[in-house]
């Protein structure tokens, strides 16, 4: 995972530094679709959908989504029922495959059912957990990403515009700050900070607000990855801000605001946008992490890090179904959205161009 | 001061801060470019006023000042009688449609992400004009500059440097500008596609009255274009002079050397070239005294001491338009340089072929 | 010693041509599917002379150059022809032995000089380094060779400048340590694409100056790839002017200066304005540079031509003598004779107004 972070960093300073090489194409290749024209997006599409490996890193995501926003269909059960073994009617783990019976409070058998992928520890269908927890999962990876990249960006995106000034610098500082720390440390301290659980705050104009742990966790996750998504966008400010028409733009009379916002963050939102596909994976990890310590989503709400937590003390008895699903689909999302990232990145990119 | 007078520049001075780390700038430790160094000049309504220069020279320092895109150092420059900084809002947004530029890059200067038709109809929509014709405008600006008004919605990347290079000279004009600054308006481009923008621009200045300021490191664009010149070295004029004089009798040493060394399409002139020796000299250290002292020829320990830094001055009392800026001014003949258009052909083969 | 003269003879006229390119065909393969770069081109250079490429953007000038040097990226081929070397064809070699001809025998200066030099290594160590690989040199002698080369090349204080690294250089100098790195092996053929395009008229004039210094010393012959004109009339010999992968007009510097045949060489020569010469308006090319992925049908330069016909539209030229030692590739060659009646006017009345601007 580490590994994989400093990776991601090694492709900010790309990002940074090499955006503003990509050489003015040659006349010949100016010349080369006059003849066609052609939308931008019909452009990356056309660029998309022949890298095959991004295109099963869509169709990955698309199934992913599907699965979690049909949970309460697909799911056979509810995540929170307890089953227990048909053999000896105790609430034990039962073998993916197996026969299990759902109890009322006198002992009635009220179902009897396989359990396909088996059940925990407490008895609860492992399948339908995954569904439920793929969900919050999810929730919360795009959540924190789509947070993160908002204010990231925007925070990047005016350090870029006013670069080497006063607020460039204040802003850069800060997120200098946040930058260096590992993101599941700086998570637990942050976590530290606003506890655990639901909790409600008196606020002096808003009355008490109920923050739920949930958002909690978007938060704190949110704050760890807020500095990158402020680098990425503030280097390609800085490289879109070199080119001639922003000068253009200044010497018709255009206001920053407008330069601002109908220009350079047109222009600079792909590079941000393929950052944020790559960090939906990272940042459903750091959710898993948090769970899998305990800190994240509290049990009995489902949630794959936490399904993975709780497999954690059966690895050596042999339940192995307990780690082996949740572990799988976790791997299986973020490769999804790695391949996607990788896809966008060719698409969008000019520099990966007719480099496949 | 006439009401012919559009820019009035005197005394200019442009300084630039050479980046260093934070602890430099705290201590007040910083090297200075000295782009522009003291640099007066007018330029009157209806003229051509070209600035000819090596690279670094400061011409498009200078440019940029013209446009308020930069803020002088020191001097000030007026335009229609009044100083930039004694603007009003009303009086900025005038000067922001009254003068416009064109660019040298024209990959850079148009938003790669926005239609042709968007990129002219952006300086109408920030001035508020042609409210309700804006298309019909930009169709009437693509065919003015040679372009199909049906390429209107196609993107930059469809076009040619050269076709490009039209719909920047477009947007200029989108806005009935008095004055273009043209900065390097055809190096970028062919040699074919560089005679037709050459004609594009000079047949719009005879149609729409404009002035011209343009700044190019080529003198044969110079002369082609202009009424007066000016020959930039490190920031300073070195000579400046109605176009036709300073061609045939030009009376800087530098001024001789750029004609000398100019490449010339004429096998015998060509030839001929002579060499100025050594480099241009670093701007953040400017060689005291005249500044061309280290590669001039005349050079005499006079020239070195720093109380001798040449003023523009008129050598001759019936042409005032001619300044030069050498003590030595007259010992500078003519003998080294003949620019003889006898020599040679003049371009007219097809009359000769058909003679024959 | 009849056989040993004989010998000597034959070698002799062997070598005459140092370099001989025979109808060389360079494609590429791109999304847009084949594009012939260079087009069935011929051109020998002997020793000692200066032969000029000039070209706009997209004519295959600098392919050429990479063909020659075999450096064509791996999405392209030579398709069809002969370089032939010293009498060896160059397209046989295997490629250890290219690489022992490139750089040593025949070597070239490119354009971008940032990119050309290593920014971690010291011009110094990169000189070395290709004087090491190609001459039976010590540390120490290469050392002395390069201090010796970057003298020859005109870079001042030689001895302090050779550990510098290339950003200290200005750009002038790093073109003159290049060059300095490509004569190192005394090769009989330079190959210069576009040597001074990114510097300033007097670096470039310094530049020549020096290339053409080192070439009266070493006798060595210079191939100049450019779209500069004023350049190829100050330095060449002869000038082959290339358009849409083809060399449509060859000749002696002068003939194609003096009296230019084919209409795209007349009309890049209209395309400058000339220092002197009172002029309204450039009697230029219209139109523009082609693609060339989609070159026009028939002579590629017939869409911009003024006098073309529907035999131009279907016909593609190859070059013919129209004088001697002078080729263009143009049907209507023959004095224009075919000429339109109003060009006759327009040219009879720039004619009247050249004499009375004299």
């Amino acid at each position: 995972m580490f590994y994989m972070h400093i990776l991601i960093h090694e492709y900010v300073y790309q990002e940074g530094t090499k955006m503003g090489s990509v050489s003015p194409d040659s006349e010949a290749d100016q010349n080369k679709s006059t003849t066609a024209q052609r939308s931008l997006l019909q452009q990356f599409w056309k660029n998309y959908k022949n890298n095959y490996l991004s295109i099963a890193g869509g169709a990955i995501i698309l199934l992913l989504v599907l699965m979690a926003l049909l949970a309460p269909i697909l799911a056979p059960h509810s995540p929170y029922e307890q089953f227990e073994t048909s053999d000896d009617s105790k609430f034990h783990p039962a073998e993916p495959g197996t026969e299990i019976i759902l109890t009322n409070g006198d002992g009635d058998i009220v179902e009897q059912t396989t359990a396909y992928l088996g059940t925990d520890n407490v008895g609860r269908d492992i399948l339908s957990r995954l569904l439920y927890g793929l969900r919050t999962t999810l929730v919360i990876g795009l959540s924190v990403v789509i947070t993160s990249l908002v204010i990231g960006s925007l925070a990047g995106a005016i350090a870029g515009f006013y670069q080497d000034s006063w607020i460039d610098n204040a802003i850069m500082r800060v997120m200098d700050v946040i930058f260096p720390f590992p993101s599941i440390v700086l998570a637990i301290a942050l976590l530290g900070v606003v506890g655990i659980g639901e909790t409600t705050y008196s606020l002096p104009i808003l009355g008490t607000v109920a923050v739920p742990n949930t958002a909690k966790i978007i938060l704190v996750i949110s704050v760890v990855y807020i500095p990158r998504f402020a680098r990425v966008m503030r280097g390609a400010v800085v490289t879109e801000m070199e080119e001639d028409y922003i000068d253009a733009l200044r010497t018709i009379g255009a206001s920053d605001f407008r330069i601002l916002l109908s220009d350079v963050i047109v222009n600079t939102v792909p590079s941000v946008v393929i950052q944020g596909s790559l960090y939906v994976g990272t940042a459903l990890l750091a959710s898993a992490g948090l769970s899998f310590l305990g800190l994240g989503i509290q049990p009995p709400q489902a949630s794959l890090g936490l399904m993975l937590s709780n497999s954690r003390d059966y690895v050596y008895s042999g339940e192995w179904w307990f780690s082996v699903f949740p572990g799988l689909l976790i791997a299986i999302t973020i490769l999804g959205f790695n391949l996607l990232g990788d896809g966008l990145r060719d698409a969008l990119d000019p520099r990966y161009q007719g480099e496949q | 001061m006439t009401d012919k007078e559009l820019f009035q520049v005197s005394g200019l001075k442009k300084y630039f801060d050479q980046s260093q780390g934070i602890i430099d700038r705290y201590l007040n430790d910083t090297d200075q470019v000295k782009a522009i160094n003291g640099v007066s000049f007018a330029v009157e309504r209806g003229e051509t006023v070209g600035v000819v220069g090596e690279s670094g020279c400061g011409k498009s320092t200078l440019a940029r000042c013209l446009i308020n895109l930069e803020n002088p150092t020191d001097g000030e420059i007026k335009y229609k009688g009044k100083k930039f900084e004694k603007f009003d809002s009303g009086e900025m947004d005038s000067f922001r449609k009254e003068v416009q530029m064109v660019f040298q890059d024209p990959a850079s200067s148009l938003n790669r992400r926005k239609t042709i038709s968007q990129t002219i109809k952006a300086p109408m929509e920030i001035h508020g004009i042609y409210e309700n014709s804006r298309d019909e405008r930009v169709r009437e600006l693509l065919e003015r500059v040679g372009l199909s008004p049906d390429y209107a919605n196609r993107y930059p990347h469809e076009f040619s440097g050269g076709q490009r290079q039209r719909v920047g000279i477009a947007r200029a004009l989108s806005v009935d500008p008095e004055v273009l600054i043209l900065d390097e308006p055809v190096s970028a481009l062919d040699v074919s596609i560089q005679a037709q923008i050459l004609n594009l621009l000079k047949d719009l200045q005879d149609d729409l009255d404009l002035t011209f300021v343009v700044i190019s490191h080529d003198l044969s664009v110079i002369e082609y274009m202009c009424n007066r010149v000016a020959v930039m070295y490190l920031g300073e004029f070195m000579e400046i002079a109605n176009s036709d004089v300073l061609f045939s009798n030009p009376q800087h040493p530098y001024t001789k050397a750029l004609l000398d060394a100019l490449p010339q399409p004429v096998p015998e002139l060509a030839r001929k070239r002579k060499t100025l020796e050594g480099n241009v000299p670093s701007p953040i250290n400017p060689p005291s005294g005249c500044v061309f002292h280290t590669r001039c020829p005349l050079a005499t320990e006079e020239c070195s001491e720093s109380r001798n830094d040449p003023e523009l001055n008129s050598i001759d009392q019936s042409d005032e338009n001619h300044k030069v800026a050498c003590i030595h001014v007259d010992e500078v003949t003519n003998d080294n340089l003949k620019v003889d258009s006898n020599i040679g052909n003049d371009g007219n083969y097809e009359v000769e072929n058909f003679n024959s | 010693m009849l056989l040993i003269l004989v010998t000597k003879e034959s070698n002799r006229l062997m070598t005459e041509k140092i370099l001989e390119v025979d109808n060389l065909t360079t494609s590429f393969d791109t999304e847009e599917g084949t594009v012939r770069a260079v087009n069935n081109i011929s051109f020998s250079i002997e020793e000692g002379e200066t032969m000029g490429i000039v070209g706009e953007s997209g004519s295959g000038k600098s392919v050429t150059a990479l063909s020659v040097m075999r450096l064509i990226e791996s999405n392209g081929s030579i398709e069809n022809g002969t370089i032939h070397y010293r009498g060896s064809n160059l397209l046989e070699k295997t490629e250890s032995e290219i690489q022992s001809i490139r750089g040593s025998e025949i070597s070239m200066v490119f354009q971008d000089t940032l990119d050309s030099l290593n920014p971690v290594y010291t011009i110094g160590t990169q000189i070395n380094r290709v004087i090491r690989k190609h001459r039976d040199m010590d540390n120490k002698e290469a050392r002395e060779e390069t201090i010796r080369l970057l003298e020859q090349v005109g870079i001042p204080n030689a001895e302090e400048r050779i550990d510098d690294y290339p950003h200290q250089f200005s750009g002038g100098m790093r073109q003159r340590a290049l060059i300095a790195m490509a004569i190192s092996c005394n090769p009989s053929v330079l190959i210069a694409d576009e040597p001074t395009t990114a510097l300033d008229v007097t670096i470039e004039a310094q530049i020549f100056e020096v290339l053409d210094k080192i070439q009266h010393e070493t006798g060595m012959s210079i191939i100049v790839i450019t779209h500069d004109l004023g350049v190829v009339a100050g330095v060449c010999d002869f000038v082959n002017v290339m358009y849409g992968g083809e060399i449509v007009e060859k000749s002696k510097t002068d003939d194609i200066f003096g009296d230019p045949q084919h209409p795209y060489t007349r009309g890049l020569l209209r395309s400058i304005p000339r220092i002197g010469k009172e002029e309204d308006r450039l009697r230029g090319i219209e139109g523009n540079v082609p693609n060339p992925a989609a070159l026009p049908s028939g002579c590629t330069f017939h869409p911009r031509c003024p006098h073309a016909t529907d035999e131009c539209r279907q016909h593609d030229p190859s070059l013919q003598e129209v004088k001697r030692n002078h080729r263009a590739a143009c049907i209507h060659i023959d004095g224009y004779k075919s000429l339109h009646k109003e060009d006759k006017e327009i040219i009879i009345n720039d004619r009247k107004k050249g004499e009375s601007d004299d």
